[in-house]
């Protein structure tokens, strides 16, 4: 009697045990295994948004092919800058003027600091140019009309007696990379 | 005089009814039935609460404020346009310009010729191109969304 009492005791001792163990594990496995899936559907959020951000990207680059394409000849590239002194000098000359080139340089680009923006490359070019005061005008229209991206940080003009004027002028011209 | 043998068997006879009362059975039947009975239903509540605490936990994580790396793209259509247009006129005024100058074969006459004669004279057109759009802003975003 008393070793069948041992024997029962013991079988319930080992029941609990293999089923608190089970439950333990189980326990665990639900914890891990919720765990796996929150970061599976975070990356699988992740992989969502940049699924969507690709396709509207392809969508805008398709839709705005045209206008890219109108927006990139407002530029011009580094193999353009002789093409366009030449058609400087070309209108120059068209207009009977004295042009002579005072700065040619091209500064690279510059890259995003903590306080400033990534700015393109820049063609650097100044102009002394002398003429008729109708001419030196037309040049300063000239200048002031060329259909790219530029700034002028200066210009003068000064009229050196009745017939002769002169002007100055530096360009800063956005070069496209 | 009560002699110390009887006083021994007396404390022999309560010791031996306390040993009496002694309940010698290691099972209870009935009592061990509700106590696993209880112990079961503790395991379950507790596993049942557990259960509604990770439901609740896992249903209701917002996945939409969470700080996915998501690079916002936007596309400035009215800069673009705006650019656009003002660049436009700039090129077809430039275009006038040049083509006119060019057409003139004779171009050293010009200096001597009054500005206002060649204004009245001239089939170019000067635009008033606009100034107030900021190129700077615009052409660079421009620039950027072309690159």
């Amino acid at each position: 009697m008393k070793i069948r009492i041992k024997t029962i005791a013991l079988c319930a001792l080992v029941y609990c045990l293999i089923f608190g163990g089970a439950l333990v594990y189980g326990i665990y496995k639900i914890t891990s295994l919720g765990t796996e899936y929150e970061n599976s559907r975070r990356i699988l959020d992740e992989q969502q948004a940049k699924e969507k951000a690709y396709y509207d990207l392809v969508q805008i680059v398709t839709t705005t092919k045209d206008d890219r394409a109108t927006l990139a000849s407002f530029f011009i590239t580094e193999k353009d800058t002789i093409t366009f002194i030449t058609s400087i000098e070309d209108y120059a000359r068209g207009q009977n003027v004295q042009l002579e080139t005072t700065q040619l340089a091209v500064e690279p680009r510059k890259e995003k600091t903590e306080k400033t923006l990534p700015a393109e490359p820049m063609l650097k070019i100044g102009f002394t140019f002398k003429g008729s005061e109708t001419a030196v005008k037309n040049m300063v229209y000239f200048f002031e009309i060329l259909p790219l991206h530029k700034t002028v940080p200066d210009l003068t003009v000064l009229k050196l007696d009745d017939a002769t004027w002169e002007g100055r002028i530096a360009l800063e011209v956005t070069i496209s990379s | 005089m009560i002699e110390a043998h009887a006083i021994k068997k007396m404390v022999q006879g309560v010791v031996r009814r306390n040993r009496g009362l002694r309940d010698r059975r290691i099972m209870h039947p009935a009592r061990d039935w509700f106590i696993g009975l209880g112990v079961m239903l503790l395991c379950v509540i507790a596993g049942g609460s557990y259960s509604a605490v990770l439901y609740v936990t896992y249903d209701t994580i917002d996945y939409s404020k969470t700080d996915i790396d998501q690079t916002l793209i936007t596309y400035r259509s009215a800069s673009v346009e705006e650019a656009i247009a003002t660049y436009t006129v700039k090129k077809e005024a430039h275009d006038a310009l040049v083509s006119n100058v060019l057409a003139v074969p004779d171009s050293t006459e010009s200096s001597s010729i009054d500005s206002e004669d060649v204004f009245a004279t001239s089939s170019v057109s000067m635009p008033d191109v606009p100034t107030e759009v900021n190129e700077e802003t615009s052409i660079i975003e421009a620039s950027v969304l072309v690159n």
